[in-house]
């Protein structure tokens, strides 16, 4: 699968001002991958494809899409490129039948072309019954679908899906997933912008976390869960806080990794959880600090993130 | 440069005509109001012939100006949602873009002031029809123009506070500073900056070749081809402007 590099991202970087929105960002994506973009609001994602999509401009860097430079062939990136971002662009008064008409003409479709492919689109997405309505009549999903489907129509050699399925429900959620592993089957490179830890877990081939605009990591999802250097999560719920001194007390009485404590929810990262839990539980019981429920479990991306960052992504996305 | 792409995006901002319209009827009834009132009541002031015939025309070509140059607000409201990223982002080059928005602009300017033109037509009578291509080649290419001069505000300034400082400013001059409202001797007469600044309006050129087509009487008259030819220069010109400032300026990101 790693063979040839669809998009080569090379030190990009984008003030805004005198504000940095991404930092000299280096990445690989390899041709026909779903490249996960993870990362809270305002860590860079969006503005990161932007650049790729050459809607914006890097005040540094440069990416290769496709073997074209954006800097030097935006049209020729552009013609390979199809993007559904994270808020429909859609005009209030548009229809899906009116959006997706135009935009499979300005994709190259011509008169009962573009109609068949239209019509294959929102019979796909289950928007035909909906095709006359006005966007404000639409519910956020069924809008959310028509962004989608402008990818679905042009097929393009790289979609990049910028929070596809943000304010979602589940089973749309689902749905739009089977749609994006169903283009990348179909031969295309995915890039997927994303703050929702579940879905670049089991939508990625590959991941880059992205954090005040660096990348900190990358790599499968089961390699940066692997890479963590501590197999096993003990999470503790208590009922009464734990103090600092007693947190301190925990970390030198064992090899243990790392601590986080918010929310009074206690996270342990340490090897063998099994063997430590009961003397932990037995400490703290022996303070005073009652515990509600205690568990041992497998790293997640949001494990990753805190590990690298210093914070989970839901602190990160507060700004803490 | 391909047509086929000019002509879709001036297809797709013309057809935004369905979301004005309320933005449309008022400024049918401006025009309306101000010739039905307005104007017969300053003809009744005005020793100059046909003042009625003059004013009338005249602020056909102010309801035309404003009309067009509301694509500036449109581009900012576009930002402000990101349909400008979206256009961005479409496998067409920004010159077929930025030229497609002009023309569809432009066209869409004149075409929701149909009814105020064909009242102004009605109201002065049509003596030659001829002449009357002359007019609307002239009226579209100041719509068209006036369009291009719009998006070159909103995607040089990328604000709204600062576009609507300077269209007010822009407002006040064009209209005033142009023989919308007074023939060209009488502004010479009063001030010659002023008789400069109004030979310098492209107001000035289309009103003077509608009039001239409907035969309204204008003091100092202006060739007609020389004034197509000045409104042709304008349309370039601005659109020009245009195209620099939507790859330079679109593509830098930070609207306010």
């Amino acid at each position: 699968m790693y063979d040839n590099v669809a998009i080569d991202v090379q030190e990009l970087t984008k003030y805004y001002g005198k504000n940095l929105a991404v930092d000299h960002v280096s990445f690989k994506v390899y041709e026909n991958e779903i490249f996960g973009f993870l990362g809270p609001n305002g860590a860079g994602k969006t503005t990161t494809i932007l650049m790729l999509a050459t809607v914006i401009k890097p005040s540094y860097g440069t990416a290769i899409v496709g073997g074209y430079d954006i800097r030097k062939q935006p049209e020729k990136v552009r013609e390979l490129i199809g993007i559904a971002f994270q808020d429909p662009k859609v005009y209030w008064v548009n229809t899906p039948w009116e959006v997706l008409y135009w935009h499979a003409k300005i994709c190259g479709y011509k008169g009962e072309e573009a109609k068949r492919v239209v019509k294959d689109v929102l019979e796909k997405l289950e928007l035909w019954d909906a095709r006359n309505k006005k966007a404000f009549e639409l519910s956020g999903g069924q809008r959310k679908k028509v962004e989608v489907g402008k990818v679905l129509i042009k097929r393009p050699k790289i979609a990049i899906f910028d929070e596809p399925t943000s304010q979602i429900d589940v089973a749309g959620k689902h749905f739009i997933w089977s749609m994006i592993r169903e283009l990348r089957d179909s031969g295309s490179t995915i890039i997927l912008a994303t703050n929702d830890l579940f879905e670049a877990d089991v939508l990625s081939d590959r991941v880059a976390i992205i954090h005040r605009g660096k990348i900190v990591t990358s790599g499968t999802p089961s390699q940066l869960k692997d890479n963590i250097p501590s197999g096993d999560i003990i999470e503790l719920k208590v009922e009464n806080n734990i103090d600092t001194k007693i947190l301190d007390e925990i970390r030198y009485s064992r090899n243990i990794t790392n601590i986080n404590y918010s929310n009074r929810v206690l996270k342990i990262y340490l090897n063998k959880g099994e063997e430590f839990l009961p003397q932990l539980i037995s400490m703290l019981s022996s303070k005073g600090i009652r515990i509600l429920s205690a568990t041992i479990r497998e790293p997640t991306l949001d494990d990753v993130f805190l590990y690298y960052t210093g914070m989970t992504l839901i602190e990160a996305e507060k700004g803490r | 440069m391909k047509i086929k792409n000019i002509f879709l995006v001036a297809e797709r901002d013309f057809r935004l005509i369905s979301q004005q319209k309320a933005f449309i009827v008022v400024r049918w009834f401006w025009y309306f109001v101000q010739v039905a009132v307005f104007g017969y009541a300053l003809a009744s002031l005005v020793s100059v012939p046909n003042y009625k015939d003059y004013y009338t025309t005249g602020i056909y070509i102010v309801t035309l100006y404003s009309s067009s140059i509301t694509i500036a607000y449109e581009i900012l409201e576009e930002a402000e949602d990101g349909i400008v990223d979206y256009l961005l982002s479409l496998p067409i080059s920004r010159k077929e873009l930025e030229i497609g928005r002009s023309i569809g602009g432009g066209l869409r300017g004149f075409a929701v002031t149909l009814p105020p033109f064909i009242t102004t037509l009605y109201l002065v009578g049509i003596k030659d029809p001829i002449f009357l291509i002359e007019a609307g080649i002239s009226l579209f290419l100041l719509s068209f123009g006036v369009a291009g001069l719009g998006i070159t505000l909103a995607s040089g300034l990328k604000s709204g506070d600062k576009t609507d400082i300077i269209l007010g400013m822009i407002d006040a001059f064009v209209a005033r500073l142009s023989t919308v409202f007074y023939p060209l001797d009488a502004i010479v007469r009063s001030n010659p900056v002023y008789g400069t600044l109004a030979q310098l309006n492209p107001l000035t050129y289309a009103a003077d070749v509608l009039r001239a087509a409907l035969s309204v009487p204008t003091g100092i008259s202006l060739d007609p081809i020389m004034s197509i030819v000045i409104l042709l220069t304008f349309a370039i010109g601005t659109t020009t402007l245009a195209v620099l400032f939507y790859e330079r300026n679109l593509e830098g990101g930070g609207w306010t």
